[in-house]
């Protein structure tokens, strides 16, 4: 009886801690969702949901299931950035579940250690707020494996369509589990061919379900192929994102992870765990195809995640199940220093990067507070542990930088889920992000409220700009219209052009420039830099400006000459 | 373009043909069970055909786009598909005999290989994509890439599908996208790969019905059977691909000034060449003679494929066709004569499979329902469906071939009667709906220039001129057939043969003779049914006196009763070709309507084997008779179509007899020299020695002459290379609009095979009207150009800008070319459109003009 009810205190439990984590997740992925307006990569996605929802032609990419199932929400809702973002952050909260399925293998703690690393991981928490299929093709392979590993071969077969649905991301992810199958292939249970049978007849069935929604968009099916194909193509074309660039941006992000997984991955090789060597393999695999690639992107390095974290939850559950001393006040004297001798050396650091130095005076007295600090932690733990307790000493040393990682893990978490205070310069796609949105809108809805009295009558040309995200904050507009170049027929009340170009009869035109794009200059970052932007989200930048034309009839007393 | 991208283009052209051939293999290897070769040689053709059709149709159908992705999902299908053939342990059947047959898989690969890497090299001398009929095929290329769905875009008329057999440009297109070839490079390759495909499905079929012959004759296989097929099977690319008419000979001939004797005036004279009446031969060769033929201001080359001429009663010449596959593949259009060939190689692997007692949905079934649900049967219409909308000529002739095949197995069992007629025309007509089923949107957007079959009452082919074209190929054929009327046939057979000839010549001819007398007599009745008042015979009255008038302008107004009785006094006069075919369909048919084999003893003896094989001889000898078929048929009939000749039929016809026939004559050479003996043997090999060199002079000749002696010093596989060389700035506005947005664009109209509708051809945007001639051709009239020749003069020459922006409005036009071929067709008027239109593109020469609000949306 007692056992049942201490099963059930531990279900319980776990239950609790789930749904903590799943909530954390929650509101880490979705706060703020719609507030910062969809880039051109999201943008070209989302615009083809949009055309497929207003029943227009459109050649579709290789996103099936992002941009059926994303039709389907901008039929029932309207189209907005919030919509457009609804179906990754619904994938990327529900990733948190995945650990559930591996509880046998993992062990309990480590499970849900894993799930909260993964609520809080920065590059997860970006691919789950990016208006793509990432977070589908990651949630759907990896929930694919757990059922598969759970012998539920339907559920396999669903979570693995949905994969297959969710795009370019799906491929390199199938490359890695490949690799793993071939040079663990015996330590997996093989499967009876009816189980293969199902599998592949409910991936089959779900992946044209998805991605034509229901059949509706008989193309989807063909979409699919396209995702391999953009893929293949990554590995040919792509926009050469610098290597450096890419790799210490992930690196900052997930600098507070990286020493417990190495750590973690060590122990595990010295051990001979096979376990340990699968995640190093995967995580050597996964990051050699994100970087080699030309079109690497730090969100691509998601692949990388999984076995960085699941190395790092295994190493600090390792760390924290001993946590509990016979000498608390030692160890709670340990933490108390760590916390605020490293905190005291890191905002010396901080004034260190973020201030101009004054003199060699003070240069020498900010580097002796970023140093004596750290010499001061070491010479007290040093006399704690020989004084006092050696255990109690290195268990409050761990549980210091523990909560040192988790602060840190937590800020770059929260810069992530765009809440910083400057989203914009976040690393994720090459897209810039447009903040000039707000201004053309109030502009362009000014001028069209004054001319028709309604916010989206007037007739706005784009002339050869291509922006998919301009085509995207224009989508209300009744009388948008883009092309090549300016109709000067048409004599269109607003002209967007950009800075190098002007309407044929500019004379009849007044113009005002309008900041469209910023993001973070990675090519011309330095070491500097690069602190910079991680500590204070500030960086070199690239903006690309627009110019928004208004028909001189427009203003009061203008006429057209 | 630099060495290195050319030979990785090559490589990568290559390299996908094949990984799309083996992933047919077990296709194959589970479709032509009854063959040696289990149909490996045509895993390429198979899978190209399979992947081709598959992303087409559901292309069509809305479910896949015209793109990379949508081809990709087409060769996963195509995977599935054959993965699936493996279950069961057929995999590893498919393993023990590749392994079993290595050497024989080895030398086709490396026949392929071969051929297709020595014509790359060939075609990279000559590559120009221009004259003839290769602007048409590339644009239909170009368009195919360019457009958003099937059906896809004309490139020559605007707002319209193409109507034509586009399926092997779909192919091209395909293998063009995927490999990442630029379209004028890939049409060259896509040339290298055709021969490549056909060489080795020749080899293939060869291969296999010498082996199975030899197997029948000698039981089991052995080392020296299989070394001696293998062999073999180099002569079925010699005869078909390589060996051509003997007009090379005779070009050596003319040069050297033989049979040329000079008069008083010094004027030469040749009773010989006037009697020959080739044009070019019939004129005196330059002086001095110096045995090495040229022509100045002319293509050589050319001469080889017009040998033959049709005489009017007024003694006007009327250009013929005559292609051979030599000639096709060095003149180098992708034509869909050329396209098809692998493919109707694949449908007469289908015929011998069958003929071989393969597991083919006929043996297994006679009910309709049985049919339906055999994978055999739509594997088969699938095959032969495809031929309809690659050359659609061929598809009737291999219908025909695969039923004929089938009934006459059932002869060969069954003994003759009524129902074997009606089981040919139920097999045809069942085999012929599925495959038109299969590829049902092809037909919703096809108008055929075909009008009827008409009567060749003037026109007949002179028995010169046929043997000048087939020389080559009947020494051999009528070799086999006098082999066996010599051993094989009694002379009952023999009398049996000769009886079906003469009934079928005397029943081509006596139709011929009513039909044509009576499209005659239509010029008298018609006009009297069209003042009735019955609307119906007015109508039938009014299309009778068309027809009469149309048929006799066709006999330049000369009397019924003559033009009737010259029709026949030419058949007399001018023999050659029906007697020859007289004697080979004699002994064909007496050795085909043979049922028994004689042997020693005078003992009649089943010629049907133990396990329900057929001696394969008699395939060749039904190749022999489709061939004699083909090749009569236009002595007495033509299908009607624009040109009113039977220019066309001739074409095709002979054609497919040349393949039918080559295959025979490759098969007979291999057979007549393993069986004859003694005198006869040494007469044989001479006459083939002699027969083989005359067919090998136009080859070495034409082919050193077409690529200007084998020169190296322009070579690219670039077809656009001459553009950039000889008009820059034209080269560097087609490369932008190449990369520009979808639209309409405009540019001068001017006659077919001229240099007209090169910017549509080679960006693949579609004109408002490309060549007129060609249009008017694919659409049976004129009646979907309209007015757009007139429109188009209108838009470059008038002064009046709302004049040209009704135009431009009209034909959604969104890009304006003026060029110099624009400039010196038309007095060109830019002032209205430098006023008027944002210039997007300029150099020196040209100009294109971008219409706004175009957003490239086509509407006819």
């Amino acid at each position: 009886m007692n056992q049942i009810h201490g099963t059930r205190k531990t279900l319980s439990l776990e239950f609790l801690v789930y749904l903590v984590v799943l909530l954390a997740a929650g509101l880490l992925r979705f706060t703020h969702l719609g507030v910062l307006p969809l880039n051109d990569h999201e943008a070209s996605l989302a615009l083809q949901a949009l055309h497929l929802n207003r029943g227009e032609q459109v050649i579709l990419s290789g996103e099936p299931g992002y941009i059926s199932l994303t039709t389907a929400l901008f039929y029932i809702f309207q189209p907005t950035e919030f919509t457009a973002r609804f179906w990754p952050a619904l994938a990327g909260t529900l990733l948190v579940l995945v650990p559930i399925f591996f509880r046998k293998q993992l062990g309990s703690t480590n499970a849900w250690i894993l799930a909260a690393l993964l609520a809080f991981d920065p590059v997860l928490i970006g691919v789950s707020r990016s208006a793509e299929g990432g977070a589908l093709a990651l949630s759907g392979l990896l929930a694919a494996i757990g059922f598969g590993f759970n012998r539920r071969p339907v559920w396999c077969g669903l979570s693995l369509g949905l994969a297959l649905a969710g795009g370019p991301g799906f491929w390199p992810g199938m490359i890695i589990l490949a690799v793993i199958l071939l040079i663990f292939k015996k330590g997996f249970q093989h499967h009876e061919g009816r189980s293969l049978a199902l599998v592949a007849a409910s991936a089959g069935i779900t992946l044209l379900v998805i991605s034509t929604l229901f059949l509706t968009i008989p193309q989807g099916i063909s979409a699919f192929g396209s995702s391999f194909v953009d893929y293949s193509r990554s590995w040919t074309g792509g926009n050469r994102t610098p290597l450096v660039g890419v790799t210490t941006a992930w690196v900052l992000s997930v600098l507070p992870l990286l020493p417990f997984a190495a750590w973690g991955l060590i122990q595990g090789l010295v051990r001979g765990d096979v376990g340990a060597k699968l995640l190093g393999i995967w995580a050597g695999a996964s990051f050699i195809l994100a970087l080699a690639n030309p079109a690497r992107q730090l969100l691509d390095l998601y692949w990388v995640s999984i076995p960085l974290l699941t190395l790092s939850a295994i190493k600090l559950a390792d760390l924290i199940t001993g946590f509990t001393s016979e000498n608390r006040l030692i160890f709670l004297a340990e933490v108390v220093l760590v916390v605020a001798l490293v905190v005291f050396s890191f905002m010396n650091a901080v004034n260190l990067v973020n201030n101009p130095l004054q003199n060699q005076e003070e240069y020498r007295n900010r580097v002796i507070g970023v140093i004596l600090p750290l010499i001061l932690l070491l010479g007290m733990t040093v006399l704690l542990a020989w004084g006092w307790s050696g255990d109690a000493t290195r268990k409050g040393l761990i549980a210091g930088i523990v909560i040192l990682a988790s602060y840190t893990i937590l800020s770059n978490s929260w810069k992530a889920a765009s809440l910083g205070t400057r989203p914009e310069i976040e690393i994720r796609r090459s897209s810039g992000a447009p903040v000039g949105l707000g201004e053309l809108m109030t502009t362009v809805a000014d001028i069209s409220r004054f001319k028709t009295g309604i916010d989206h009558r007037i007739d706005v040309q784009v002339v050869n700009l291509p922006h998919p995200s301009l085509e995207w904050a224009l989508r209300n507009f009744e009388q948008a219209r883009f092309s090549t170049v300016h109709d000067s027929g048409a004599s269109p009340a607003i002209v967007l052009t950009s800075e190098d170009q002007q309407p044929t009869d500019s004379a009849s035109y007044r113009g005002q420039k309008i900041l469209w794009t910023v993001k973070p200059d990675i090519g011309s970052m330095k070491l500097i830099d690069w602190l910079k932007w991680s500590l204070f989200r500030t960086a070199p930048e690239e903006r690309t400006e627009l110019v928004l034309w208004a028909r001189n009839d427009l203003f009061p007393g203008g006429t057209i000459p | 373009m630099s060495g290195i991208s050319e030979i990785v283009n090559i490589m990568v052209w290559y390299l996908v043909v094949s990984l799309v051939g083996l992933t047919a293999v077990p296709l194959a290897f589970r479709c032509f069970p009854s063959l040696p070769s289990r149909g490996i040689a045509l895993a390429r053709p198979l899978g190209l055909l399979l992947w081709g059709f598959i992303f087409w149709l559901l292309g069509s159908l809305g479910v896949l786009q015209n793109d990379l992705g949508g081809q990709v999902l087409a060769f996963l299908v195509v995977v599935l598909l054959s993965v699936n053939n493996l279950r069961n342990g057929r995999h590893r059947l498919l393993g023990a005999w590749l392994r079993q047959n290595l050497r024989t898989i080895i030398i086709i690969e490396a026949l392929s290989l071969l051929v297709f890497i020595l014509w790359a090299f060939i075609r990279g001398m000559n590559p120009e994509v221009t004259y003839t009929e290769k602007p048409m095929e590339l644009a239909f290329i170009n368009s195919i890439l360019r457009s958003s769905a099937f059906p896809p875009q004309d490139p020559w008329l605007s707002g319209f599908a193409i109507s034509y057999y586009y399926f092997g440009y779909v192919i091209i297109a395909m293998l063009t996208r995927i490999s990442e070839v630029a379209s004028a490079t890939a049409f060259n390759l896509a040339n290298a790969a055709w021969l490549a495909m056909t060489a080795a499905a020749l080899y293939g079929i060869v291969y296999d019905i010498t082996l199975l012959w030899a197997k029948q004759r000698n039981g089991q296989s052995t080392t020296g059977l299989e070394r001696f097929s293998r062999n073999a099977g180099f002569l079925g690319p010699l005869y078909v691909l390589m060996l051509s008419t003997v007009e090379g000979v005779l070009e050596f001939l003319h040069a050297g000034g033989l049979f040329w004797k000079a008069d008083a005036q010094g004027k030469l004279t040749s009773r010989f060449w006037s009697w020959l009446s080739i044009l070019d031969l019939n004129q005196p060769p330059a002086r001095p003679f110096d045995w090495i033929p040229s022509r100045s201001g002319g293509w050589l080359w050319w001469r080889g494929s017009r040998v033959l001429q049709d005489l009017t009663l007024g003694g006007q010449h009327i250009e013929v066709i005559d292609e051979f596959p030599f000639f096709s593949y060095l003149l180098a259009d992708m034509h869909p004569h050329v396209l098809a060939m692998p493919f109707t190689l694949l449908t007469v692997t289908f015929a011998l499979n069958l003929f071989m007692g393969g597991d083919s949905y006929l043996q297994q079934s006679r009910r309709l329902l049985d049919w339906f649900r055999n994978l055999n049967f739509w594997m088969t219409a699938l095959v032969l469906g495809s031929l309809a909308f690659i050359n659609t000529w061929d598809f009737p002739i291999y219908v025909g071939l695969f039923c004929l095949v089938w009934a006459y197995m059932r002869y060969r069992t069954e003994g003759w009667k009524m129902a074997l007629l009606w089981d040919f025309l139920k097999n045809g007509l069942v085999l012929g709906i599925a495959g038109i089923f299969l590829y049902l949107p092809f037909y919703a957007g096809f108008g055929s220039q075909a009008g009827g079959i008409l009567p060749s009452l003037e026109f007949m082919t002179r028995g010169v001129h046929f043997w000048v074209l087939f020389a080559v190929l009947l020494v051999p054929v009528i070799g086999l057939s006098l082999f066996h009327l010599k051993n094989k046939l009694a002379l009952r057979e023999f009398w049996a043969g000769a009886r079906i000839t003469l009934i079928l010549l005397a029943v081509l001819c006596f139709l011929m003779l009513v039909y044509g007398a009576l499209l005659f007599s239509f010029q008298q009745w018609g006009p009297e049914l069209a003042v009735s008042e019955n609307p119906y015979l007015s109508t039938l009255g009014a299309k009778m006196t068309q027809g009469g008038n149309a048929f006799a302008g066709v006999h330049a107004g000369y009397p019924a009763v003559e033009v009737l009785a010259q029709s026949l006094l030419r058949r007399l006069r001018a023999p050659g070709t029906w007697v020859t075919l007289a004697v080979v369909l004699t002994i064909t048919f007496g050795v085909l309507l043979k049922r028994k084999a004689r042997v020693a003893g005078d003992t009649d003896q089943a010629e049907v084997g133990a396990n329900g094989t057929h001696d394969v001889e008699l395939f060749v000898f039904i190749l022999i008779l489709f061939g004699s078929l083909l090749t009569i048929f236009p002595e007495f009939f033509y299908l009607r179509d624009q040109f009113g000749t039977r220019m066309n039929t001739i074409f095709k016809f002979y054609f497919q007899a040349w393949i039918f026939w080559g295959l025979a004559a490759a098969v007979g050479s291999a057979l007549l020299f393993y069986q004859l003996r003694g005198w006869r043997a040494t007469i044989f090999q001479v006459l083939w020695i002699v027969t083989l060199l005359a067919g090998l002079a136009y080859p070495a000749v034409m082919l050193y002459n077409k690529t200007d002696g084998f020169s190296m010093e322009k070579w690219t596989l670039d077809g656009n290379a001459y553009i950039r060389e000889y008009n820059p700035d034209e080269y560097s506005a087609i490369l932008w609009l190449q990369k520009a947005p979808n639209g309409v664009v405009t540019e001068a109209v001017g006659g077919s095979y001229t240099d007209y509708a090169r910017v549509s051809t080679r960006s693949g945007l579609p004109t408002v009207l490309g060549w007129p001639g060609h249009e008017s051709q694919w659409r049976g009239g004129g009646v979907e150009m309209g007015s757009r020749l007139e429109d188009i003069r209108r838009l470059y020459e008038t002064a009046d800008w709302e004049e040209a922006l009704r135009v431009l409005r009209d034909y959604n036009v969104r890009y304006v070319y003026v060029g110099n071929l624009e400039r010196s067709t038309y007095q060109v008027e830019t002032m209205k459109f430098e006023e008027n239109l944002p210039l997007v593109f300029s150099n020196s020469s040209t100009l294109i003009f971008e219409v706004p609000g175009q957003s490239g949306a086509l509407q006819p």
